[in-house]
């Protein structure tokens, strides 16, 4: 694996730490009365670390995925990365920042249905402005690492659940990026393949050096992790340490 | 199966939909409006010559009826296509809420007259519309002089027995077209799904084009004593020959260009091209008609007359004009096509935009992959059009002067840019669906 993921592996840079302070966000600002998302968070995710975060449905997780990923703004509160805030950001340089240090997996994959398996890959890369053959060989450098070897010309709609979430795992890595953020990653498969996609998705991750902010329901999932936040009304209300 | 309680609380659920669901239905209603109001023009050009034919007959009148029966059945097709896109889109976007139904236990046969009576219910009243529409046509197309004289509205109005019936088969076209829709999808109480991904094209498609274009050429320079109306008999074939044979080439183009892509944009518009050409033909098919019909009519259009006598001249004349319009309702239906077909993929693949948006894509490469969907098979069909009529008018060369070429051009150039202009339109759909994060 080491040999094949060389040319992904990322330089060491200052402090890739991902910092989320006093984060407040607010759906329903009109609304009297109406609870927070975020009321409040603070947490700090050190590189290479694995963090799940769950919770009941409406505690805030998925919110806080998306405030700290820079997707959507916090009313109060700062996201620091690599020691930059992104208080002050505009729209164009979160979206670099998204494509370029940051990679994502979604709960159905949300894989490209007519593109085959290696050009979802290598998306983020193009989409970057990266030469075709250059992100399709760092693109390829992952399918054996992943189990997906052979499986490079099929296109989502020929794999499995698994193989499918596989891919996006992929997806999210071939840029190396410094965190990758993962929405209930496993939602929509069976306990076995579940635990087939977090081994590959916390193995490969810290290989690459990533930081991991996974959010569950999963406790199974979340075992995977080094630490769990627990959520609930907008704020982090238990951790635990493997 | 108690299909009535079914309809009573789709047409709920249809009322409460928010401004955004109930777009597809606008765009539905927009597709038939116009397609009625093309359909309606056309016929009223036939009646106008039958009513000339009748109440004043000359030598060659005629030959205009049969010319605007040749124009009315060239805008067939487009039209045809036009209804068809438009029924799909009421079909196809109604997943979540067919599933919900579904989920909620309403059996398939009530979830499939739902729909079907939905589709049918968006073309009564985009025909309805499209009357309107036809209507206030009436006041320029009654300013075009054929034969010296312009048109009177009693020439222009069709029968008002032959509304009804326009009205009932466009109605029966979005219901049929609705249901071969539905029988392509699984409506299950977990989602609906398509049933099979696209099988590649037949090479009897190439084939069968090949002869029929062997057999045009080796008699077409038979034909030039022919009838008009007969040689634009045969034209009507080969286009529809063409229809047969432009999905194939798409797809084959777009194999060429996704295996040669450098950019995202542009492999991703390959990639979809590959995975539906027909698809991509209906966005595009009616353009290559357009640009056939221009070349043809305005190619006979620019025969050298100097020899003619004076009937001869007029009926060149005309046939320019006459050209002219068929070229500007086709332009005008297939760009209303395209532009449906367009804004139908903006909303089918609203998460896919979303999550590509979450994971950094910026908007400009999303709405350029979006909009070279649409020009990379239009740049195939219109250089496939552009072939495909000077082969056609290769026995006539002999007997087209240089005006031709201009005429042509003008032609193509105004008909794409008209329908990349309504391409365009659809930018603040795709934007919506981006930053909508």
């Amino acid at each position: 694996m080491t040999q094949q993921l060389h040319s992904l592996t990322p330089p060491p840079t200052a402090d890739r730490t991902l910092l989320g302070d006093r984060l407040v966000k607010r759906y329903a600002p009109s609304v009297q009365d109406s609870p927070p998302a975020l009321a409040g968070v603070s947490l700090a995710v050190a590189p290479g670390e694995s963090v799940a975060v769950m919770g009941p449905s409406g505690s805030g997780k998925t919110t806080l995925l998306h405030v700290l990923a820079g997707i959507v703004r916090p009313d109060e509160g700062d996201v620091v990365w690599n020691g930059n805030s992104l208080r002050g950001a505009s729209d164009a340089t979160r979206t670099t920042l998204r494509r370029s240090e940051f990679g994502f997996v979604f709960q159905s994959g949300q894989l490209i249905p007519e593109l085959p398996a290696i050009e979802n890959v290598a998306l983020p890369l193009l989409l970057g402005g990266t030469d075709r053959r250059q992100a399709e060989a760092r693109a390829a450098a992952l399918f054996a690492p992943l189990g997906l070897g052979g499986l490079e010309r099929r296109r989502p709609g020929e794999l499995s659940g698994g193989q499918a979430q596989r891919v996006a795992i992929a997806r999210a890595l071939v840029g190396t990026p410094g965190v990758v953020f993962a929405d209930e990653p496993t939602g929509a498969l069976d306990q076995h393949t579940s635990g087939e996609v977090m081994h590959h998705l916390t193995g490969l991750s810290r290989h690459l050096g990533a930081s991991l902010l996974i959010v569950t329901h999963d406790a199974n999932v979340a075992g995977w992790c080094d630490r769990t936040l627990h959520m609930q009304d907008g704020r982090i209300v238990g951790e635990a340490r493997r | 199966m108690n299909v009535l309680p079914a309809l009573r609380t789709a047409r709920r659920i249809e009322r409460a939909t928010d401004s955004s669901g109930r777009l597809p239905n606008t765009l539905a209603i927009v597709a038939f409006s116009v397609a009625t109001a093309a359909l309606l023009i056309a016929l009223a050009g036939l009646h106008g010559f039958q009513v000339r034919d009748a109440t004043h007959p000359t030598d060659v009148s005629y030959t205009y009826v049969g010319l605007a029966a040749c124009a009315a059945g060239l805008l067939a097709a487009p039209v045809l296509t036009l209804g068809g896109v438009a029924a799909r889109l009421t079909v196809g976007r109604r997943d979540h809420r067919l599933a919900t139904l579904r989920l909620a236990g309403a059996t398939r046969t009530q979830v499939v007259a739902i729909t079907l009576v939905e589709s049918g219910r968006l073309a009564l009243l985009g025909s309805l519309i499209g009357i309107v529409l036809y209507a206030g046509s009436l006041v320029p197309l009654s300013t075009l002089r054929f034969e010296e004289h312009a048109f009177s509205y009693r020439q222009l109005v069709v029968p008002l027995w032959w509304l009804p019936l326009v009205v009932l088969g466009v109605t029966l076209l979005a219901v049929v077209s609705g249901a071969i829709g539905l029988r392509r999808v699984a409506i299950s109480p977990l989602g609906v799904t398509a049933r099979h991904t696209p099988r590649g094209l037949s090479v009897v498609r190439v084939l069968l084009t090949m002869a029929a274009v062997v057999v045009w050429v080796a008699i077409g320079s038979s034909l030039q004593q022919a009838g008009v109306a007969v040689l634009l008999v045969i034209v009507t074939l080969m286009v529809a020959i063409a229809n047969v044979v432009g999905p194939f080439v798409l797809g084959l183009a777009g194999r060429l260009i996704a295996r040669n892509a450098r950019h995202a944009p542009t492999l991703l518009a390959a990639r979809r091209i590959i995975d539906d050409p027909k698809n991509a033909w209906r966005a595009v098919g009616s353009m290559g008609l357009a640009i056939t019909v221009a070349g043809v009519g305005g190619s006979m259009g620019s025969i050298d007359t100097s020899d003619m006598n004076r009937t001869q001249q007029l009926i060149a004349q005309d046939m320019r004009t006459g050209s002219l319009l068929t070229v500007g309702i086709i332009a005008i239906v297939a760009a209303t096509s395209t532009c449906v077909v367009q804004a139908a993929r903006v909303i089918d693949r609203q998460s896919e935009l979303r999550a590509l948006a979450r994971s950094g894509a910026q908007d400009r490469t999303l709405i350029a992959a979006a909009l070279r969907e649409t020009s990379l098979p239009l740049a195939i069909t219109v250089a496939l059009s552009a072939g495909f009529t000077v082969v056609m008018m290769a026995p006539f060369a002999q007997y087209l002067n240089l005006a031709t070429a201009g005429w042509i051009a003008l032609s193509v150039v105004a008909s794409i840019a008209l329908m990349l202009g309504t391409v365009r339109l659809t930018r603040p759909l795709i934007r919506q669906a981006v930053t909508e994060v």
